[in-house]
């Protein structure tokens, strides 16, 4: 039985051309979007109660200058305001308490009350950093009811010490509006009357747009959008009025779907302590089968993987591996893993192994061909860069590629494996180069040159040289220069 | 008694002086050099490379093998070169996209990379090793035929005394005027030969 919908919240006097809104059933299709804005996020993030009577604050950055982005009942009683700068605040009052914004732990929190609000509905959609968006149409049924389930969101909210907003309306972005307006429910029929109401603030625009309007004498969201359309696209930008017909409903909006995050996590206690990784290797692959079978299952997989040693009496030893290419392959994350463990000694014998992995990424598995038996060289390339790395770090492999710079010292550059470097054409240069130029007791034999290279004086490494092709009394070609300041001369390669 | 004879000299690792090699070869990009070699470099195994000097042309002589392999899509490898491989001269060689530096700072570690690489299907690595023992020739030799790939290995001329279970043996100098000296030391099913090469871009 469809419930009917409750009363929007009592609207200011609505103009005469305006519909008076109507309580009507809802039908059992209607999208509804619930918005919940957290304004008190940056203070609860850091496990603080919003309404705590202690005056707090949480300020944005360090200094004395850092404007407050949340506070506490307390300091609001208080009489500190969002926006006021932290000096002018504990002016203020004395016992007030500031702390530092985290916007890490914002977001994972975030994330988190993403993940909690799927019980509610499929679809969830932050809009950070403080607003999460669900879409409850569908769910009405199941949970009794529009107002049971509003009842019910607000409840929760309140359980978990949250101070929430909570607005329902037909479109995301007017629930989204309203929300932040402090208005708890949109109604589809006179959607457009209810959101003219709202205050310019609503919309969050840039301080100069927003100082461009209040010159205007414009102040509710009704003024802004009964100025022209095209003398407001024109002066604002289309996307002011995009966001006005989506409010609507005129024009759809495409938002991004919440997903948890998968990762893997397992733990292995050892039968006996054992010290030598050869023989821990044997439970370690057992984790490593564990890990492939869950990224098989999501049809995902991982781009690094941490195996953590835990001692009787010491503190674990971690060992983090990072793959260059998102795989799920057991025999590659195997070889990958003994590689690293043959390098490594434990400072104490290991009582339990644990093995977690990255989030879980979607990948493209490589498609068995019926032809060709030799896997891709980029795929061939990866696997062997990943083994190198495995055993000697991260940093001892590398390509090399021409930089675009006129000192030769400079010329080249460490790039990652697989990214195609220009073959440009060069003067001749050497194919081995001294990183330090190495200094020459008298004039070599030169058999050709000079090529004059003055650059980097608009930096440090300034340099004038000559340089020249000189040939060794054994036979030798060197690349040599004479250094204009000092004269001297210098090799700086050879052609090998 | 002939039978078991001619099985014994089809076996692949029994080869014999003044019959052509069956593998396939890669042109050396110098007619004599080919000639002397017997239809170009080897396709696969160990090949030293003796040399006195740095900058004697060692790895003039073998960047057209080099920028085969690299166009056939294969990786050349560096490991532990002992100075810097300087990208701008790298980049009209034509292989540097296909190059991977390796620098481990060990001998240990630097013969398992060679090892690893050439048994992962590396077109050529080149390693320079601090005294190598017979062993460690003999286990690139082995991983070189394994991944079907080159091992390039420089040593100075000093070491031509020394036994080595290479394929190829070379030593390069620098002609006395102009171009390079190649001596073939080793060269399996070839007499050794010395082959001068005027390369216009040794002058």
């Amino acid at each position: 039985m469809p419930q009917p919908l409750p009363l929007p919240l009592p609207l200011p006097p609505a103009p005469a051309n305006q519909a008076a809104p109507a309580a009507r059933p809802h039908r059992k299709s209607t999208r509804c979007w619930a918005a919940i804005e957290l304004p008190a996020l940056p203070l609860e993030a850091l496990g603080e109660r919003a309404d705590n009577a202690q005056p707090i604050a949480v300020i944005e950055g360090v200094t004395p200058r850092a404007p407050l982005v949340a506070l506490s009942a307390g300091a609001r009683a208080a009489g500190l305001y969002i926006g006021m700068t932290a000096s002018a605040a504990g002016a203020r009052i004395d016992n007030l308490s500031l702390r530092t914004r985290d916007l890490a732990r914002e977001a994972a929190m975030l994330d988190r009350l993403a993940a909690w609000s799927q019980r509610f509905t499929s679809v969830v959609s932050p809009e950070p950093p403080a607003m999460l968006l669900l879409e409850i149409g569908g769910s009405f049924k199941l949970f009794g009811g529009i107002e049971t389930l509003r009842k019910r969101l607000k409840a929760e909210l309140a359980a978990q010490g949250l101070a929430a907003q909570l607005a329902l309306a037909p479109t995301p972005r007017a629930a989204l509006w309203l929300a932040r307006a402090g208005m708890e429910m949109g109604d589809a029929h006179g959607l457009a009357g209810q959101l003219g109401t709202l205050p310019l603030a609503t919309l969050r625009l840039p301080e100069r747009t927003a100082r461009d309007f209040e010159r205007l004498g414009v102040r509710t969201l009704r003024e802004v959008f009964r100025l022209p359309r095209d003398g407001l696209a024109r002066r604002f930008g289309p996307a002011l009025l995009r966001d006005w017909d989506r409010a609507l409903g005129q024009l759809p909006e495409a938002r991004r779907q919440w997903q948890a995050e998968h990762h893997f996590a397992a733990e292995r206690e050892l039968p006996i302590a054992l010290h030598e990784t050869g023989r821990i290797e044997v439970f370690v692959n057992d984790l490593i089968a564990e890990l492939a079978a869950a990224l098989r299952r999501h049809d995902a997989g991982i781009d690094s993987l941490t195996l953590v040693f835990e001692h009787s009496r010491l503190p674990p030893t971690a060992v983090r591996l990072r793959l260059l290419a998102i795989s799920r392959d057991l025999a590659h994350l195997q070889r990958l893993v003994h590689t690293r463990l043959e390098r490594l000694h434990l400072p104490a014998a290991a009582v339990a192994i644990r093995l977690h992995s990255g989030f879980f990424k979607s990948m493209i598995p490589d498609a068995a061909t019926l032809l060709e038996t030799r896997p891709e060289p980029a795929a061939e390339r990866t696997a062997l860069v990943e083994t190198l790395r495995a055993r000697l770090g991260r940093a001892a492999v590398c390509s090399l590629a021409p930089a675009a710079d006129p000192r030769p010292e400079y010329a080249w550059q460490r790039v990652e494996p697989g990214i195609q470097a220009s073959e440009a054409i060069w003067p001749r240069r050497p194919i081995w180069l001294l990183q330090k130029p190495r200094p020459l007791s008298e004039r070599p034999r030169l058999i050709s040159g000079p090529e004059r290279i003055e650059a980097g004086w608009w930096s440090e490494g300034a340099l004038g040289r000559d340089y020249y092709i000189a040939r060794t009394p054994v036979g030798a070609q060197w690349w040599v220069y004479r250094e204009h300041r000092s004269e001297r001369w210098f090799l700086h390669g050879y052609f090998a | 008694m002939k039978t078991a004879l001619n099985t014994l000299l089809a076996r692949p690792d029994i080869w014999r002086g003044g019959f052509p090699r069956q593998d396939a070869a890669v042109a050396t990009g110098h007619a004599d050099l080919d000639a002397a070699l017997g239809g170009g470099w080897p396709a696969r195994g160990l090949i030293e490379v003796l040399h006195e000097t740095h900058g004697g042309g060692e790895l003039t002589v073998l960047a057209p093998l080099l920028g085969t392999l690299a166009a056939a899509g294969r990786q050349i490898v560096f490991v532990d070169p002992p100075f810097l491989p300087y990208a701008p001269a790298l980049a009209s060689q034509g292989f540097i996209n296909q190059l991977l530096l390796v620098q481990t700072g060990s001998d240990t570690d630097s013969l398992w990379t060679a090892e690893t690489c050439l048994r992962a299907g590396c077109g050529a690595v080149l390693c320079w090793l601090d005294r190598p023992t017979h062993r460690a020739l003999r286990r690139l030799q082995l991983a070189a035929e394994d991944g079907e790939a080159l091992a390039l290995l420089f040593r100075p001329l000093r070491a031509a005394g020394l036994p080595s279970p290479a394929v190829l043996r070379l030593a390069v100098q620098p002609g006395h005027e102009t171009g390079l000296i190649v001596n073939l030391l080793k060269c399996r099913s070839r007499p050794a030969a010395s082959v001068c090469l005027p390369d216009p871009a040794f002058a």
